[in-house]
Formats: structure tokens, sequence, C-alpha cells
């Protein structure tokens, strides 16, 4: 049976480990996220550029008084995307997201898929059901066809009726 | 003996299917009333302001023309005078064709009947919708209406610059309606599974919304129903199924005071005096939230006593 003298020894020293413990481990999370920040900072500083450029082109583009007319939007929606991808010039894939902040991010989304699996993968369902090979750097975003949920639902709707009808089928022989 | 196992393997597996079809319509249900003939739980008062919100609904599915159809019922009883649109009122819409198909169609009788449609931009929407006629935004991502005693703060929550901040606080200040009801397409607050509560855009928006006594908040996004706990006061809505549907993607967690997430479905709200009385109502013309929730008061230093939260 211990003595509590030495039982209040054996606390204090496992407490002075833990403690030790904790304080380098939060020293090497504080290391880990001077990177992060400065990532997270260059993206913001990227975005705001990116939004400079669209304030630019929007105040380039004339701007059309409320109206009726849907093609006239869409017009001043294409002369806008034409402004920028004037003013973006040859721009090329990673000029926002660098290997730096792209590593950031996919630490980030891997923490967050931890945490919130279904609703990263409906995400990942809504950006799978679009054509990857039209994303493309100044190209307007694609549309995501729509009925890809409805085909799907009607192939299993098919699939339960052709199973329905073969055992309807057994049944009779 | 064959046929007789296979025929009551196919009724078990029907039977099996159609009691959870069942259950998982109606649990998320409450109170169930047909709200197309005469079922609406507003007062209808004189002089109230009468209003309907629709969120995530430009999808020009057949979802989205029958909550129009109920929305033409409703309005047909309660003479509602607009509508707020809580973003993503165009999916997809990069063509001219698409503001007829998603927009001009589906409330193609409310339309006619001079009701008047007031978007707030969501995160498939387009910048340049701001200029487009029906959704009276007269060319600004941010705005505001008043209606009655009502005054209406619309913003545009996929880019919340300080330019928009500064204004937002400006408005409010200097407004004297005694009702203020903000919209944007992200929520503060949501128990959707999928995207739940904007914690980023919380921090810089809610201070603003507390300091100037704003009443009630409106977001969709969360392609659900949901009736958040008064959270400091303000009242929080996420109606973003009017079009989109999550199905079942309601968590059940201490935000939540209400939810649907089995149909699509939209609010009809209607102020009068310090009262407002809303009713949510589904696709099939099924109550499915109802409530009435009293104006808080400002106190000399601008902090709002309790409010009373309404409920079924």
């Amino acid at each position: 049976m211990n003595s509590p003298g030495k039982l209040f020894t054996t606390s204090l020293l496992v407490l002075l480990i833990l403690s030790i413990f904790v304080l380098a481990g939060s020293a090497k999370s504080g290391n880990q996220s001077d990177p992060d920040a400065q990532a997270l900072q260059n993206f913001r500083n990227r975005i705001d550029q990116y939004m400079d450029i669209h304030h630019r082109a929007d105040a380039k583009v004339p701007h059309i008084k409320p109206t009726q007319s849907a093609q006239k939007i869409i017009d001043r929606r294409h002369a806008f995307a034409a402004e920028i991808i004037k003013e973006r010039g040859a721009v090329k894939e990673g000029n926002i997201f660098t290997p730096e902040i792209d590593a950031y991010f996919d630490r980030l989304i891997h923490s967050a898929y931890q945490a919130n699996t279904r609703g990263i993968n409906a995400t990942l369902e809504c950006l799978n059901s679009i054509n990857q090979e039209e994303l493309k750097p100044n190209a307007l975003y694609p549309r995501a066809p729509s009925t890809h949920r409805c085909l799907r639902l009607s192939c299993c709707m098919f699939l339960i009726c052709l199973w329905s009808w073969s055992t309807a089928l057994l049944t009779r022989i | 003996m064959r046929r007789l196992i296979l025929s009551t393997l196919v009724i078990a597996l029907v039977g099996v299917w159609a009691v959870h079809f069942a259950h998982s319509r109606t649990s998320a249900v409450a109170a169930v009333r047909h709200a197309d003939d005469g079922g609406l739980t507003l007062p209808l008062k004189a002089n109230s302001v009468r209003f309907v919100a629709i969120g995530d609904n430009g999808t020009a599915d057949s979802s989205e023309y029958q909550v129009g159809e109920q929305m033409q019922k409703v309005q047909q009883i309660s003479k509602f005078s607009f509508v707020i649109m809580l973003g993503d009122n165009l999916y997809g819409g990069s063509s001219a064709g698409d503001y007829a198909s998603r927009f001009e169609r589906p409330y193609k009788a409310l339309l006619d009947e001079g009701v008047l449609f007031y978007a707030a931009l969501g995160n498939h929407d387009d910048q340049n919708e701001i200029s487009y006629a029906g959704f009276h935004m007269e060319g600004h991502r941010y705005y505001t209406h008043i209606e009655g005693n009502v005054e209406f703060f619309v913003l545009d929550s996929n880019y919340m610059d300080g330019a928009q901040l500064d204004w937002l606080q400006q408005e409010l200040q200097k407004s004297v309606a005694p009702w203020k009801i903000a919209y944007f397409h992200h929520p503060l607050y949501s128990s959707g599974k999928t995207h739940g509560s904007s914690r980023d855009l919380r921090t810089v928006l809610e201070p603003i919304l507390d300091k100037y006594g704003v009443n009630v908040v409106f977001s969709g996004h969360d392609h659900v129903y949901e009736r958040v706990y008064p959270q400091n006061g303000i009242l929080y809505f996420v109606m973003g199924s009017s079009g989109k549907l999550r199905n079942g993607d309601l968590r059940n967690d201490s935000l939540k005071a209400a939810g649907f997430d089995t149909d699509r479905s939209f609010l009809v709200g209607e102020i009068t005096g310090d009262d407002f009385y809303f009713q949510v109502i589904s696709r099939t013309g099924q109550t499915v939230d109802s409530g009435v929730f009293k104006r808080q008061a400002l106190s000399a230093a601008g902090e709002e006593s309790d409010a009373i939260p309404g409920s079924n």
C-alpha cells in the first residue's frame, strides 16, 4: 500500500510530465499555424486582387438600367466576362491557388472532411456533375446538368420495375 | 410453395418500404393542415404587411412550379403583395430562357396579380441579375425596401466587404421602422448537415444586427426549412427548400426550434403591430410550422429585451 506522501509525489510527477507534453504540443502547433496564417493571408490578398479586377471590369462595361429583357442581362454578363479575361491576360492555373495555398486548403478540407463527411460528399457530388473539361481559367462557370439526379432516380425506378416484373413472372412459373 | 414464398417476400418488402416512406414523410411535419382552403393561421388584419419568403427556388423543376401554385392559392386568400427571395434565384441562369423557366413561368399567376419580388443574390446567381427588373434590385447588390412599418435590409452574403458592412450600419442607424428584417443567402445559424451555420459571416454581421435591433433574419443555402430558437432576441429562419431539397438534411441540435426537410416549402408572414405571424406551407399545401413572434423592445441603451419565441 502506498503512503499518502508517495502518492502525492507520484501525482505531481505525472502532472509535470503531462504539462511538458501539452506545452511541447502547443509550441509545435504554434509553429505550424504561422505558415497557415501566411497562406491564408496570401490567399486573401489574391482574392482581393481578383475582386479589384472584377470591380475595374464592372466599371468598364456600361451598366444597364433595370430591364425585363433577360437577353440584355446575358449580353452584359458576356461583355463583363470578356473584360475580366482581357484584364487577367494570360493567367495560368495556380494564379490564386499557389502550391502553398493549395496545401493549406488540402489540410483544411481533410480536417473538415473528418468533421462533416456527408456535407463534403454532397459538395463533391455537385462538382462531379460538372464537366471537368469545361473548368478552365477565365472561362464561364459551366452549367451543371440538373437532370442527372432525375436520371439516376429513373434508372433506379426502372430496375425496381424490372425486378417486380421478373418476380411476378417467376410466380407464374 | 415457391410462389407463396416469393409473393410473401414481395409484399413484406413493399410493406417495409411503405412504412418507412410514410414515417419519413410525417416525422418532420407538425400540425398538418391544408392551407389551400382557408387553412391559413394568419390573422389577416386590415393594414397588416403580408409577404412570402422563398429560397433556393430557381430550378425550373416541377417542384418549383408546384410551390408556385401553392403560393398562388395562398395569395388568393391572404392577398400578400410581395415576395422576398433569399438567393439562388436562377440555377444555371446562363441563357435568356432560364429567366422565363426559373422565374417568369413558375410565378406567372402571382406576377399577373401584381405581386412584387425582391431578390437577394445567392452563390448560384450571376451578379448581373441585379439589373433584372423582375427582381427589383435596381442595380444594387444590397439595398433596402420599406413596406408599411417594416424595413427590409437585403444583403449580398457572397462578398461581405467593408463597404457593405458600413452601408448596413448607416442604413440601420437611420432607420425609423419599428420592424427591421434582414435577408441574405448564407445562414448565420443553421442545423443543415450539408452547410450549417456560416460562422465567419456571423462574426462580422451578427454584432451589427444585434446592435441596431434587427428583429427577424431570413436566409437560404441549406435546402431545408428551419426555425432557429431566437439568438440574442433575433428570430432566424432558414428557407432554402422552395425549389431544391436535401431530404433528411436537418440535424437535431439545440438550435432547431422547428424544421421540415422532407419536401419543398415556403413561408407566408404577416406583420401587424408588434406581432409577426408566420406559417410555413409545403409543396402539397400542408402547414408544417406556424407561430407568432413578438417584436423585441429596444431599451434606451439599444439593448433588446427578451423576445417571445414563436410556437407551433
